[in-house]
């Protein structure tokens, strides 16, 4: 029944109904396996930044924009 | 010169992005917050160059990451292996369910080129345009492309054998993903 080339994994899969690998279930080529991993560390990656944009201010940033703010007003005035 | 209440709010808008970009440059939090308050330092004493109607974001990581170059050069020279020194002190990431899946990428991230995992971070997490990325890395818009990509593509290599265990909770692309290998 194997009408193709015996070397192509791909048609194996499809067609070789005698021994069903996961059952009816559509094959990733190469190409679509590389766009699900790169998928998922794109997630992965906005994720973990995130997890960084989240993370409270530390009070001696915040303290030094107070001082630069009140020093350059007070110049002015 | 001193900021408008305008300038100021914006760049108390952007800490938290600046914090992120220097923390992914450095892996190192004290690190990065110091990076972050010598950026701000600068851009606060030139604060006539910013101009206005641009991105503060933008201009904000110019500044710190011309601050954290000359740092690191100056530490290349002091150091035999700086990125082996931060990656010691790594950052902790809040415990969740993607742990493991954080743990593999920042471990993947860490051997990347620091110009490579800079676009990538500004592109793909702090989704900066090619343009804006390209300005704040003083670079062309095609080198930031190809940047990027050879980013992806060793990233992709990198976190391909843990990719196909576990692509999530899609148990369609789940199996078929472990019939593929």
């Amino acid at each position: 029944m194997l009408a193709f080339d015996d070397d192509d994994p791909d048609a194996a899969i499809w067609l070789d109904t005698d021994q069903p690998r996961c059952g009816t279930l559509p094959h990733l080529s190469e190409p679509k396996l590389a766009q699900a991993v790169r998928d998922r560390i794109g997630r992965n990656l906005r994720a973990m930044y995130g997890d960084l944009l989240r993370e409270p201010v530390p009070d001696r940033i915040l303290d030094l924009i107070t001082h630069l703010d009140r020093r350059g007003r007070g110049t002015i005035h | 010169m001193t900021a408008t209440p305008e300038v100021r709010d914006a760049m108390l808008a952007a800490i938290p992005s600046l914090r992120a970009f220097a923390i992914s440059l450095t892996y190192n939090v004290d690190t990065a917050d110091d990076l972050v308050q010598e950026a701000i330092l600068r851009a606060w004493t030139n604060i006539e160059r910013f101009e206005p109607g641009t991105s503060m974001n933008a201009w904000l990581f110019t500044i710190l990451r011309n601050a954290f170059y000359s740092q690191y050069r100056k530490a290349r020279r002091e150091v035999e292996d700086p990125s082996g020194a931060y990656a010691d002190r790594l950052v902790t990431i809040p415990e969740q369910d993607s742990r493991c899946d954080f743990e593999d990428l920042r471990t993947a991230l860490v051997k990347l080129p620091v110009d490579q995992r800079e676009a990538l971070i500004l592109i793909a997490a702090e989704g900066l345009s090619y343009e804006e990325t390209a300005e704040v890395c003083g670079v062309a818009v095609g080198t930031v492309k190809s940047r990027v990509h050879r980013a992806r593509e060793r990233l992709g290599q990198l976190l391909a054998i843990h990719g196909a265990e576990d692509l999530g909770p899609d148990g369609v692309t789940q199996a078929a993903l472990q019939s593929a290998f």
